[in-house]
């Protein structure tokens, strides 16, 4: 899966999740930051992404001081998942 | 006994919303995530946290919103000063069921954070609060049906005390599809009740509330 291809996915898969109904995935800016000004999110959907990785990647962020920049938009957020499933 | 007064009631029942008796909404469906959706629009509402919610607290959210979008509550009294006492019979039940389904299966076990957020019948307490900014005395009273003189004795203590001048109130209910709120506020008058409104006692709570079944 290309990284274009996984940013598509996960646009789904975050407003599924996050009940982002209001939401339309071409809408999600790749490069906005998901958190505050950007998509708004807040700490419990950071925990909800965190459910979204384990049980549809299988990854677990076993350092919570990586979350702060894996989740900062869903660019990062996809690079990470590839290198992960790269690993 | 301090004198207090209705100064508006809304109910919300399958299909239908009602302002002070009124009729100002009525939907085709019942289904409550249809209808509640068609009501939160209906109301004009633009607030994206409001779909993360969980059934009772979208209920308890666009009931409040109909009492207070077209009225000077908020800005007659003090956000300190505004209490938010509410009466419901099933807690969270469904969110409870919904959180429990997410964790009876070890081998795939992934609890929800945004579902277990929902697990305390408060909860929609504080988000009319959060929406509202507010900061006054606030409580969940569980009980088997709408208690009126359990909720006018327990405004009255709270404004004879000084501590609110006024209060949303009422009944926010919701298990399975059956849903009904009944939410009221009251208002501190000092003496000054207005003949046409209604005065905050167990009767005239339990009129209103009959009103829409």
């Amino acid at each position: 899966m290309t990284e274009q291809e996984l940013i598509d996915k996960l646009r789904l898969e975050i407003i599924q999740q996050l009940n982002l109904e209001d939401q339309k995935p071409e809408d999600i800016d790749p490069d906005a930051p998901l958190f505050g000004e950007g998509l708004g999110l807040d700490s419990i959907d950071a925990l909800e992404i965190m459910v979204l990785l384990e049980k549809n990647y299988g990854i677990k962020i076993e350092d919570p001081k990586e979350g702060k920049k894996i989740f900062f938009s869903l660019r990062t957020l996809a690079q990470f998942i590839l290198e992960k499933q790269q690993a | 006994m301090t004198e207090a007064k209705i100064s508006a009631y809304c109910h919300i029942a399958p299909g239908k919303v009602m302002l002070n008796g009124q009729l100002v909404q009525e939907e085709n469906t019942t289904v409550f995530a249809e209808f509640i959706r068609l009501v939160y629009k209906a109301a004009g509402m633009s607030y994206p946290k409001f779909y993360k919610m969980d059934d009772l607290c979208k209920l308890a959210l666009v009931a409040a919103e109909q009492l207070l979008k077209d009225n000077q509550f908020l800005e007659r009294h003090p956000k300190e000063n505004i209490g938010l006492i509410v009466q419901n019979a099933s807690a969270t039940y469904d969110t409870d069921a919904t959180y429990q389904a997410s964790i009876d299966d070890r081998a795939n076990y992934f609890p929800s954070p945004a579902v277990f957020v929902y697990t305390l019948p408060n909860i929609m307490l504080g988000e009319i609060c959060i929406k509202h900014k507010i900061f006054g005395e606030n409580a969940l009273l569980i009980s088997p049906a709408f208690d009126a003189a359990a909720l006018a004795q327990h405004l009255d203590l709270l404004m004879e005390s000084g501590r609110i001048t006024a209060c949303i109130s009422g009944w926010v209910e919701q298990k399975n599809e059956h849903y009904e709120a009944f939410l009221f506020l009251a208002e501190k008058t000092e003496g000054n009740a207005n003949a046409a409104e209604h005065t905050l006692n167990a009767e005239t709570l339990d009129i209103l509330f009959k009103k829409h079944v």
